[in-house]
């Protein structure tokens, strides 16, 4: 019974490691081995200090402006110095290997006997941790990072040359 | 005891089943390292990389595979996909691109995600440093800045900036001949790195820029920052150390040193070479060397033993003039590397000294000498045993002393970002440009025409070293006190446990550089 109520615990920490990292942002970006060869930018979502919010891919990032395009691709500028934060994920991350491992890890100190209740729970921590950090890591996140840096996760790096956008975009302080 | 364990049943089903649910996470767990390259970079593009992304100017993409660059022909070819600018329609093919048409390249490269590595929590500067930091913290790497130029095929190392300038009342002026140097076309570009744990504070960095009028000619700087042309240039023919004179007869980073004596760091040595006297006007000593791991060794175990007290030894020494000359006078010590010349009555003469500081880039300077009547020229070179590496010497036919030219940086370059804010920073000495662990920028110069020139790098500013967890725990005031009044006796004593690490330094050196993922 003991055993059992222990790996239903993982079980359902298995589910919590994976809705906590979850959300529309991640549901929609390519894994490491897909996003390589994708023509697309990174996923950003940008607060406002108006506190509207967008979500959508990075199209462009100028001295004034960000360029994203919205799922239902709608083009929008945003002005920099109208971000209260931004976070841009460039792929999705799959932290289930480290679910996997920390599960793993977690019943083989079944064996331990009396002392699971001292070592599960570092693997736990330890993997827990590891699989959040994974996620963290691959995350920008404006003001902690210049804006300038989430330049190169854009569909168009390079920024537009000549002032020539492919596609006509709306400033997205005139919806404020 | 529970008697059952997913081991014990991995073992039943095989040995395999096993191992691979515990290597499984560490293969599946990736995350991508994006590189952007801009077109003048093309030779630095990752080959690595199953996929090239070429981003045109007028918005449209090519994503190839089994992809190859040529150079000569100004195009890339490979075999994918090609994009709209919109994005919005696309085409498969083999493609040749004229990079021309090029705004960016782009590589994504899957690399094992560094959260499995440990899967346990780590903290402190420890997380910065390699195994072989840990094995042997004084031998971590620990430079001023770092500068890369393009030597005609790739980017070397090819000096340092301000060695000696260790806290904020030590900043000075510095320059380093870029002696391999070549420009690309109208421009030169420079790479700045920071590969150790310091903050370094630079005030500018410029260009100094000699005309080169002849394929023969070549310009030397003094080590008092004069510049004189040298013609001819004359190695040795004899060496009186065994396997010296292969060694320094050409500027191949083949390196002639000795290591330190086994009782005495303060041991000195000797050299003696001979060159024919081919009846130059002027001649003048010229010498590429670099210092050894023995002085990063000496600075690093000093703070050792200053230890949580290092914050207060600084500030005095920042501040105090007294104890300024008490560091130099130690530091002094150790002596640079003395020339003398064999005059005709067979008496050795004093003329001048090799002291750039430094384990890292090779300097190369001259020392002029008073007319000579003796054939064979023979020339001493005296210094600390251990203390140097040598990799060329040379006699110089010097022509005259020239003018520099000086060039600022027209564009500074951060994580592929051209950055107004930095260069403007480097144009006004009254701002600094900071640099931490990890930092990489990239300098344009721009130069006045095609003309071929010699180059030197002049930069200004200073250096922080961090403390490492693992110096602390030498902690040792007696051995402060000891290095301050009795210098002699203090390097004597440290002599033993410096020659326990000298054979390994180099390597435990070189590999932890510090270099963000």
């Amino acid at each position: 019974m003991k055993r059992d109520s222990i790996i239903g615990f993982f079980l359902i920490l298995l589910i919590f490691i994976h809705g906590c990292i979850y959300n529309k942002a991640i549901g929609v970006l390519k894994y490491p081995d897909e996003q390589q060869n994708s023509p697309y930018g990174g996923w950003i979502q940008v607060i406002l200090k108006s506190e509207l919010e967008i979500l959508g891919e990075l199209l462009a990032v100028d001295d004034n402006y960000l360029y994203i395009a919205t799922e239902e691709m709608q083009y929008f500028k945003v002005m920099i110095k109208d971000i209260e934060k931004a976070t841009l994920w460039y792929y999705r991350p799959d932290p289930s290997s480290f679910v996997f491992w920390t599960l793993f890890g977690s019943l083989s100190t079944l064996s331990h006997g009396t002392l699971l209740v001292f070592s599960a729970p570092m693997w736990v921590i330890g993997g827990t941790l590891s699989a959040i950090g994974y996620v963290h890591a691959d995350k920008l996140k404006y003001p902690n990072e210049e804006i300038v840096k989430f330049k190169k996760y854009a569909r168009y790096p390079q920024g537009f040359l000549n002032n020539q956008p492919p596609m006509v975009f709306q400033d997205i302080s005139e919806l404020q | 005891m529970a008697c059952f364990t997913p081991l014990n049943v991995s073992f039943k089903k095989g040995g395999v089943l096993f191992v691979a649910f515990f290597l499984l996470p560490i293969l599946t767990s990736c995350s991508l390292k994006k590189e952007i390259y801009r077109v003048h970079e093309i030779n630095r593009i990752n080959k690595g990389s199953e996929y090239l992304k070429a981003h045109m100017k007028n918005g449209e993409l090519y994503i190839l595979k089994n992809w190859s660059i040529d150079e000569a022909n100004k195009i890339v070819t490979g075999k994918g996909a090609h994009w709209s600018s919109d994005r919005s329609t696309k085409s498969y093919g083999d493609y040749t691109i004229s990079i021309e048409e090029v705004a960016l390249f782009e590589t994504n490269v899957p690399t094992p995600s560094l959260a499995v590595i440990p899967m346990a929590i780590i903290t402190g500067l420890s997380l910065a440093t390699t195994f072989f930091c840990i094995s042997n913290p004084k031998a971590c790497f620990g430079s001023c800045p770092t500068f890369y130029v393009y030597d005609g095929e790739k980017y070397v190392l090819e000096a340092e900036g301000f060695t000696e300038s260790i806290l904020p009342s030590f900043e000075k002026r510095d320059i380093d001949a870029l002696f391999h140097a070549k420009a690309l076309g109208k421009k030169i570009n420079l790479y700045l790195t920071n590969e150790a744990l310091e903050t370094h504070i630079l005030r500018y960095i410029n260009l100094l820029l000699v005309p080169l009028k002849t394929k023969d000619m070549r310009v030397f700087k003094t080590v008092d920052d004069r510049f004189f042309e040298v013609r001819s240039r004359t190695s040795p023919h004899f060496c009186s150390t065994k396997g010296c004179l292969e060694k320094v007869r050409s500027m191949d980073r083949t390196e002639w040193f000795d290591s330190v004596d086994q009782e005495n760091l303060l041991k000195k040595d000797e050299i003696i070479l001979k060159f024919k006297n081919e009846n130059f006007k002027k001649h003048g000593l010229i010498l590429s060397y670099r210092q050894t791991l023995l002085t990063t060794y000496l600075f690093y175990q000093h703070l050792a033993y200053m230890g949580n007290s290092a914050g207060y030894y600084l500030s005095k020494l920042n501040s105090s003039n007294i104890a300024k000359e008490k560091f130099k006078g130690l530091v002094g010590k150790l002596g640079g590397i003395e020339v003398y010349l064999k005059k005709e009555d067979g008496e050795w003469s004093l003329i001048g000294k090799f002291n750039e500081m430094g384990p890292i880039a090779l300097n190369t300077e001259v020392v002029l000498l008073p007319e000579i009547h003796t054939d064979p020229v023979e020339i001493k070179l005296k210094m600390t045993k251990g203390l140097w590496r040598i990799d060329y010497v040379s006699l110089g036919e010097i022509k005259e002393e020239v003018t520099i030219l000086r060039i600022r940086p027209s564009k500074i370059y951060k994580d592929s970002d051209e950055r107004p804010d930095l260069l403007n920073a480097l144009l006004d000495e009254d701002q600094i440009l900071i640099s931490m662990p990890g930092d990489k920028y990239e300098l344009i110069f721009d130069l006045p025409d095609e003309k071929e020139y010699e180059f030197f790098l002049e930069t200004k500013g200073y250096y922080i070293e961090w403390l490492r967890d693992e110096w602390l725990k030498e902690e040792n005031p007696e051995m402060v006190l000891k290095s301050i009044t009795s210098p002699e006796d203090y390097f004597k004593s440290i002599t033993r446990d410096f020659k326990a690490k000298e054979g390994m330094m180099e390597e435990i050196f070189w590999n932890s550089r510090y270099e963000k993922r």
